[in-house]
């Protein structure tokens, strides 16, 4: 079963797109741990 | 051979700003309890950031490329799913350690009173081996990339990884650990996001397809036979290597219960995501008939091809980073072990001073012997990875029976572990690495489950929960 | 070959069944009561 192009651009820019989302809502987390006090 | 100070300079640069931040923490460290384990109060951030440093490493930059580029698309499917699913299945059992054994240490701790002592002897003594390969794996991964891709010599680059390492896992401990984590993961997404795009919108996406298409068209088919070996097997090793490791034990012991569940599912998706980002470049290098001189390379390979410097030294500062923060992830996971299951058990007596400079003696020492250890590079990432997955896959079993099931006997659990490993290394030898680790996984199995039926124990949870209470006991935790 | 992915498969979902059954009250236990405290 060959991969189609659209699936592979798909598998691509989902790959990049989720790790954006997940850096950002680390970060979103930090801020928010941060002003809270609850970092560690 | 011309030594290129420019890497050389923003390797530095990190390493001080590394140094300065740990030694900023450390004065909040005063405790031994706090060096090896923080306080049980790590919120989503950082105990996020804590898991994804110890995977996201060289084996993320490295392997799941090399995976790619040698299975094709199913490789770099099975290697971000084997990471992604080992993390998310470690969650229910970080939440069933904080019930049960709530002032633990290590993942010793669970172990000794569990079972008893010749389990405990036998995994502590397959324990230190395996993390001691997985220490060794990292520095001479770490050398090799910068040696092959930032021309730095192998042995300045090891030396210079791991005395910055040493020097600032030395003064904060896990606490230093967890804070410089969180910079350098967010260093590598930046990484990640950056990279792959700027690669793709040069080539295109359908241009690298088509070529693939004609250069190897096995490697766009999503039922490869070894990649779909890879998946599974991999998966096995993975979730092995996650339930063994202190690593894991010591951040599930150091984040805060109520996040846990939350904390293991993001990193799960971040083991997920981020290998799978870098290993789209190995596609370009099929698609577009390129190969580097090394398999492993073939990441920052693509990335200094299509990006020019600027691009590289995104590359090296990230992948730097990353290995650094799995080193001194590891380097304090043996060290509290070291301390807490085997220097207090000798001299349970040693005050809190004592033991905070033990400690960071450990820690040297250590970081030194695997430096050595490291200088003559002579094994490859992933095979050692897999040659220590049939250690993993043993202790799989005794670890989740042990955790949740009262009918596990020590005995079934000890015989588990040992005929695992036997039968695992037979295969491995005879038919094949991963045919090995899943050999290793059925007898590990069949072993716990049919044992714990014939012979049924009725273990008291109690022993467990005691665990640490009375020298924690004013350590509240909610 | 075929046998050994079968079984790798299988070998996979039943590790993720152990992990997680005790979440779903499948087999063993996930809370620590207290009250077993007085068993002792």
């Amino acid at each position: 079963m060959t991969i189609s192009l659209g699936a592979f651009t798909i598998l691509i820019w989902i790959s990049i797109l989720g790790s954006a989302l997940l850096m950002l809502t680390i970060f979103g987390y930090f801020i928010y741990e941060l002003r809270k006090k609850k970092i560690w | 051979m011309n030594i290129p100070w420019g890497n050389i300079i923003v390797i530095l640069i990190l390493g001080a700003i590394f140094i300065v931040s740990s030694w900023f923490i450390s004065r909040k460290v005063s405790t031994a309890d706090e060096y090896i384990s923080g306080n049980g109060k790590l919120g989503v951030a950082f105990g996020t950031t804590s898991l994804l440093a110890f995977w996201i490493t060289g084996n993320t930059i490295m392997a799941a490329p090399e995976a790619a580029y040698g299975m094709g698309v199913i490789g770099a499917i099975a290697y971000s799913f084997l990471g992604g699913v080992a993390v998310v299945s470690f969650s229910p059992l970080g939440k069933r350690i904080h019930e049960i054994i709530p002032n633990g240490k290590t993942v010793g701790d669970f172990y000794k009173n569990r079972f008893d002592k010749k389990n405990y002897f036998f995994f502590m003594i397959m324990l230190f081996f395996y993390m001691f390969g997985l220490l060794m794996t990292q520095g001479i991964g770490g050398g090799l990339l910068l040696e092959q891709i930032f021309d730095v010599p192998y042995t300045l680059a090891v030396v210079l990884t791991f005395v910055i390492v040493i020097a600032y896992a030395t003064m904060g401990g896990f606490s230093s650990i967890t804070g410089i984590a969180f910079f350098q993961v967010m260093l590598i997404f930046i990484v990640v996001i950056v990279v792959p795009p700027l690669v793709y919108f040069s080539t295109g996406i359908a241009p690298v397809y088509t070529g693939m298409a004609q250069f190897a068209p096995e490697k766009l088919d999503l039922l490869l036979p070894a990649g779909i070996l890879f998946m599974f097997a991999g998966a096995m090793f993975a979730i092995g290597e996650v339930f063994m490791d202190n690593t894991f034990w010591q951040r599930a012991y150091a984040v805060r219960k109520d996040k846990l569940m939350s904390i293991f599912g993001l990193a799960g998706i971040g083991w997920f995501f981020v290998p799978l980002a870098t290993a789209t470049l190995a596609f370009v290098a099929i698609g577009t008939n390129q190969a580097p001189a090394e398999v492993n390379q073939v990441a920052p390979f693509i990335a200094q091809i299509y990006g020019g410097n600027f691009v590289s030294w995104v590359f090296l500062v990230g992948v730097w980073s990353a290995l650094a923060s799995t080193i001194a992830a590891i380097l304090n996971a043996l060290v509290s072990l070291l301390i807490h299951d085997i220097y207090q058990s000798i001299n349970p007596r040693a005050d809190n001073k004592k033991l905070l400079r033990i400690s960071k003696i450990l820690t040297v020492v250590i970081g030194i012997l695997a430096l050595l250890i490291s200088l003559p590079k002579f094994l490859t990432m992933l095979q050692m990875l897999i040659f220590l997955g049939v250690i993993n896959a043993a202790f799989v079993f005794p670890i989740i029976y042990g955790l949740f099931w009262r009918k596990l006997d020590a005995t079934v659990a000890f015989i588990a572990s040992i005929l695992a490993i036997v039968v695992g290394y037979f295969v491995y030898f005879t038919i094949g690495n991963l045919q090995g680790v899943v050999a290793s996984g059925w007898v590990s199995f069949l072993v716990c489950w049919i044992g714990s039926l014939v012979r049924p124990a009725d273990f008291n949870w109690n022993k467990l929960y005691r665990v640490g209470q009375s020298h924690t006991s004013e350590v509240e935790r909610k | 070959m075929t046998f050994w992915i079968t079984s790798s498969i299988i070998l996979f979902l039943i590790v993720v069944i152990s992990a997680f059954g005790p979440l779903f009250g499948l087999y063993g236990e996930m809370i620590h009561k207290e009250n077993e405290e007085e068993r002792k």
